[in-house]
């Protein structure tokens, strides 16, 4: 698959994941890593760079293992971006599934 | 194992041109990422493999940013010009008396720190952070030779359709052509007001909704609306020229309003909470013009309000510092504009775009120092 449209997809689905609730870096890797056969090391910069957009904002938590927690939480901005995402997409997969189904002649 | 995972993230990305608090933020996280997965019960060697090597990290985190040592020489050259254009500046003066244009070698300081700090980003925008000094240099040569100041400066409009042309790789030719639209536009606009035909040249700004229209994916509704609009367009002009009443013939202007009504695509292309105030302005906006324009003759200058819509856009699409990097190719067309139009000052007018550039060098270290 072509690395940049995977990059777009996986952004789309960390701002899925921090948008259901606010979430630590670990947590969103793992999450992804669970689900999807994503290189680790690219979720984040995309953290960062959506926290740098503006559709994510940080706060820390305290833990019980050291240092506190940096938590990421969807902005206002971001929810509009996820929901244009969302119509972006679906928009698009219903295009590839009419193709796939051949119901485009 | 940590310590040296960390200090390698951190040395990597001291070698870019990124201020000491990201860094540290950046390994305070990966910190925070380490324990994490050490209080999972992974193992040092699990945990590096799960956050992944510092040098693709670093690679990805870096985007954007310049090595340093690439960085230093160009920023070397750019210390010494303003002495090297002080030295050009005496031999052309003392020695040819040439004080004038003579001048003009102090723009090399400029063009120098602009070309470092966006031609060395490997980019593809060298083009694009060229093209500025191109047409800089191609308005004071037919303005100081020739006197032609207006509408010379129109060359500066090459400057965005550089910009879309370059990154027009990811867009569909339609869509190129609709983004280069307005500007080709004003350009024939300005042009043909020259020469006294401001009326109804303006009909120009039509090439912008036909060639968007082409964007749709419905072809039924691509014939309509271009059939629908050329056929306004037609009707205007044949109202105009046998009655002489053009501000009669802009009833005809109703009919796309009415299909698109029709159609329900009012509806479906003004999508957001804000689109209807940037619809509404582009409307009174153009009532305004039209109007002012036969009423008062006021086609040479009105034409600026239309910049308002993409300002107004902006104001509320852009966040943080770049809402006035954004804003400043507006603001500073409206100031040369209307320094050359008003006061007959093109000469000095173009000193305005000198503050695109610098606004932006401005607002690109204020974040880097953040």
């Amino acid at each position: 698959m072509n690395a940049q449209f995977k990059k777009g997809i996986i952004e789309m689905c960390v701002m899925h994941l921090v948008e259901q609730q606010p979430m630590y870096g670990f947590e969103v890797i793992e999450s992804l890593a669970k689900d999807i056969d994503v290189n680790e090391n690219t979720i984040y910069p995309i953290l960062r760079r959506l926290t740098d957009q503006g559709y994510f904002s940080t706060y820390t938590e305290a833990t019980n293992i050291g240092a506190p927690r940096k938590y990421y939480r969807i902005t206002e901005s971001g929810k509009d971006r996820m929901e244009e995402y969302r119509k972006e997409w679906n928009r698009f997969l219903k295009g590839v599934f009419r193709i796939l189904e051949g119901r485009t002649v | 194992m940590k310590t040296e995972y960390l200090a390698k993230i951190k040395k990597l990305l001291s070698e870019y041109e990124i201020s000491k608090t990201e860094i540290d933020d950046i390994v305070s996280d990966y910190d925070g990422m380490y324990e994490d997965g050490l209080a999972k019960g992974m193992n040092e060697e699990e945990v590096q493999n799960f956050l992944g090597n510092p040098e693709v990290i670093v690679q990805d985190l870096a985007e954007g940013y310049e090595r340093k040592e690439r960085l230093k020489s160009g920023r070397k050259l750019v210390a010494l010009s303003p002495f090297i254009s002080i030295i050009i500046f005496f031999i052309l003066g003392f020695g040819f008396e040439k004080w004038h244009p003579g001048w003009m070698v102090f723009l090399m300081t400029p063009i120098s720190a602009v070309v470092v700090e966006f031609v060395a980003r490997r980019s593809k925008g060298s083009l694009i952070a060229m093209t500025p000094f191109i047409a800089l240099i191609i308005f004071l040569a037919l303005g100081f030779s020739l006197g032609i100041w207006h509408p010379t400066w129109l060359i500066f409009l090459a400057i965005p359709i550089v910009s879309i042309v370059v990154s027009a790789k990811n867009k569909g030719l339609w869509e190129t052509l609709t983004a280069l639209s307005p500007l080709v536009a004003l350009i024939i606009f300005i042009i043909c007001g020259y020469f006294g035909y401001w009326h109804p040249t303006w009909l120009v700004f039509f090439i912008v909704p036909i060639l968007g229209i082409m964007n749709h994916k419905d072809v039924k509704k691509r014939i309509i609306y271009e059939v629908t609009l050329l056929l306004t367009i037609g009707l205007y002009l044949l109202v105009g020229y046998i009655s002489g009443r053009w501000g009669l013939g802009l009833v005809v202007f109703l009919l796309p309003f009415a299909v698109s009504l029709l159609m329900n695509d009012v509806k479906l292309e003004v999508e957001g909470k804000f689109a209807w105030l940037e619809l509404s302005l582009a409307i009174l906006f153009v009532i305004i013009y039209i109007g002012f324009g036969i009423w008062l003759k006021t086609w040479g200058f009105l034409w600026m309000i239309f910049l308002l819509i993409p300002m107004v856009s902006i104001i509320r699409k852009v966040k943080g510092s770049r809402k006035i990097v954004a804003l400043m190719p507006f603001l500073s067309l409206i100031v040369f504009f209307s320094l050359g139009y008003f006061l007959g000052a093109w000469h000095v007018a173009w000193m305005a775009f000198l503050s695109i550039p610098v606004t932006g060098i401005l607002v690109g270290k204020e974040k880097n120092h953040k």
